[in-house]
């Protein structure tokens, strides 16, 4: 089969017949090409001693073990680790969003708010949300259980500015007509608030959450190696300070990338139920 | 209701869009306006809702200045306005909400409107699965549910086919002479606008005044192949293609009498 003999278009009577990227196989086979060759790479690299690490097959041993029997030293399975650092993004991404939605709702609809509120959030944005811990750590010295207090606050400053941007741009790209068209039939304000900016901006603020929470996440792995008790970040963290337990690490890590994936799907199905009319 | 327009202008920053319109719309009336494209007949439309504040002169409606807030006006608008996020059903209920219709009577007034522009089984449909001419009468029916006195439509009918504008315009006609509403309707089509109108006003470009009122009197039914029509028709656009004449006198009648002598 050479390079140049694919079938014209004007043959195909409008309907590609087959794959033009694929030819016989369908784009599942990329996908599953795709791992293959990073399990393969990684074993050559391995092999040759190219690398200091556990094989593919050794680690998939670990990590097996490590969701089903747990880790001894630490005596938590990998999904109860996962679980604890999972539990506080939720709970500071949930905070962000109740407070994002509607201040951006308001910043859209409101010129002075959003003028107003402007000047201070331009100053705040820029700043890392881990450059935060330290001062959080100040803040939250008294309270009952501060690590935890300022992982939420990490977490919900890293969430916070996505949401509400995207919220913002939503309400800012919200149709002119259909606002009109609410005004000559007499709504109110608050209806035309609530029934047309609001859901017209759902589908951006959905966008804005699906990045808070990957952000969120990143924050949460990234503020347990500076302290906390049990997650997922301290986990390959204290890892690798015990020293030996790179397959562990290696679990970890991707036990990270996995969750992050399926938050990111489940935000997408999320968004299909709730924004049905796109 | 009447609207009356005293020596309205309006401009967007610099550029002059209307310029001294004077133009009086009795209770009942069926008003045409007809112009070339630009001329700012949505502007109008818009003014005289009372989304736009005119930059001069005033708008009466009923002897009060327009107020969005009494929802008295039936607004179809030239673009797409449904509301994407709502079903068709769901369209016409912000409506009635809006104008707190009884809650009892939604189910029966949407049933009814939607029947009436023929898309009854199309209830629980997005605005996405709509065709274009679809959507705009579902928008014909929002506005009609709710009942309002002044309907200002913006070529609603552009977007249909000849056979559906054709039973639209019949129907249009039926609605208001039962429930003599007060209608001011853009259009591009001067065959639609004979047919329909009253009065037709008669729009100049840059900036848009009115060039000529003319009143028609053709007999209802009105029929499209009949020869007054055709000589009506001849003439508005004889005065639409007529250069510039800056007269804005009385009110031009042209009559089934005088209509042989153009
Ligand atoms: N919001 C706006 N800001 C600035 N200029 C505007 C705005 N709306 C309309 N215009 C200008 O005003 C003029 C009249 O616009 P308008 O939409 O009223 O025309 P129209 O007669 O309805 O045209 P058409 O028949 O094509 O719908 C146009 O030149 C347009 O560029
Ligand atoms: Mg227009």
């Amino acid at each position: 089969m050479g390079l140049f003999n694919y079938t014209p278009a004007e043959n195909l009577n409008g309907q590609p017949k087959v794959n033009r990227s694929g030819k016989r196989f369908g784009n599942g086979y990329f996908k599953v090409l795709s791992v293959i060759s990073f399990l393969l790479g990684w074993q050559l690299l391995v092999s040759f001693r190219l690398l200091e690490l556990p094989s593919p097959l050794e680690t998939a041993q670990v990590f097996v073990n490590l969701v089903v029997e747990g880790d001894p030293l630490y005596n938590k399975t990998l999904l109860e680790i996962v679980w604890s650092s999972l539990r506080i993004v939720v709970e500071a991404c949930l905070i962000s969003i109740v407070i994002a939605v509607p201040l951006g709702i308001l910043m859209g609809a409101v010129e002075w708010f959003r003028h107003y509120v402007d000047a201070m959030l331009e100053m705040l944005r820029p700043i890392p949300p881990l450059a935060w811990i330290p001062l959080a750590y100040v803040i939250f010295a008294n309270a009952s259980r501060p690590t935890e207090y300022v992982q939420i606050f990490v977490v919900f400053v890293g969430a916070f500015f996505p949401i509400l941007l995207d919220t913002i741009h939503g309400i800012s790209m919200v149709n002119r007509i259909h606002i009109e068209a609410a005004q000559t039939m007499g709504a109110s304000r608050r209806q035309i608030l609530t029934q047309i900016m609001l859901p017209a901006s759902l589908p951006s603020i959905f966008n804005g959450i699906r990045v808070g929470f990957g952000v969120g996440w990143m924050c949460i792995v990234a503020a347990e190696f500076v302290g906390g008790k049990l997650g997922i970040g301290y986990y390959i963290w204290s890892s690798y300070s015990v020293g030996g337990r790179v397959a562990e690490i290696i679990s970890g890590v991707a036990a990270i990338g996995l969750v992050g994936t399926v938050m990111n799907k489940f935000i997408l199905f999320l968004e299909k139920r709730l924004v049905p009319w796109r | 209701m009447a609207l009356i327009l005293r020596d309205v202008t309006h401009q967007f920053g610099e550029v002059k869009i209307l310029e001294n319109l004077d133009l009086q719309v009795e209770d009942g009336c069926l008003c045409c306006v007809v112009g070339p494209s630009g001329c700012g007949k949505s502007t109008l439309l818009r003014i005289i809702a009372g989304l736009y504040q005119p930059a001069g002169g005033e708008v009466l409606l009923d002897d009060a200045p327009p107020s969005l807030e009494k929802g008295e006006i039936g607004f179809v608008f030239q673009e797409d306005a449904l509301f994407p996020w709502y079903t068709v059903e769901q369209n016409i209920k912000f409506g009635l909400k809006a104008r707190n219709v009884d809650k009892n009577l939604w189910d029966e007034i949407i049933e009814y409107n939607l029947r009436k522009v023929g898309l009854a089984e199309y209830r629980r449909y997005y605005p996405k699965q709509l065709s274009g001419g679809m959507k705009q009468r579902v928008a014909i029916a929002r506005v009609l549910a709710y009942n309002p006195k002044l309907l200002l439509m913006d070529e609603p009918f552009a977007s249909l086919d000849s056979i559906n504008r054709n039973m639209l315009q019949a129907d249009l006609i039926d609605l208001w002479s039962r429930e003599k509403k007060t209608v001011v309707f853009v259009t591009h089509n001067i065959d639609e606008a004979v047919f329909l109108a009253e009065r037709i006003v008669i729009m100049n470009s840059k900036p848009g005044r009115i060039k000529r009122i003319v009143d028609i009197d053709l007999p209802r039914p009105r029929n499209r192949t009949d020869a007054n029509f055709c000589r009506i028709r001849r003439s508005i656009l004889e005065i639409i293609e007529s250069p510039d004449s800056q007269r804005t006198g009385p009110n031009e009648n042209i009559s089934n009498e005088e209509v042989k002598s153009i």
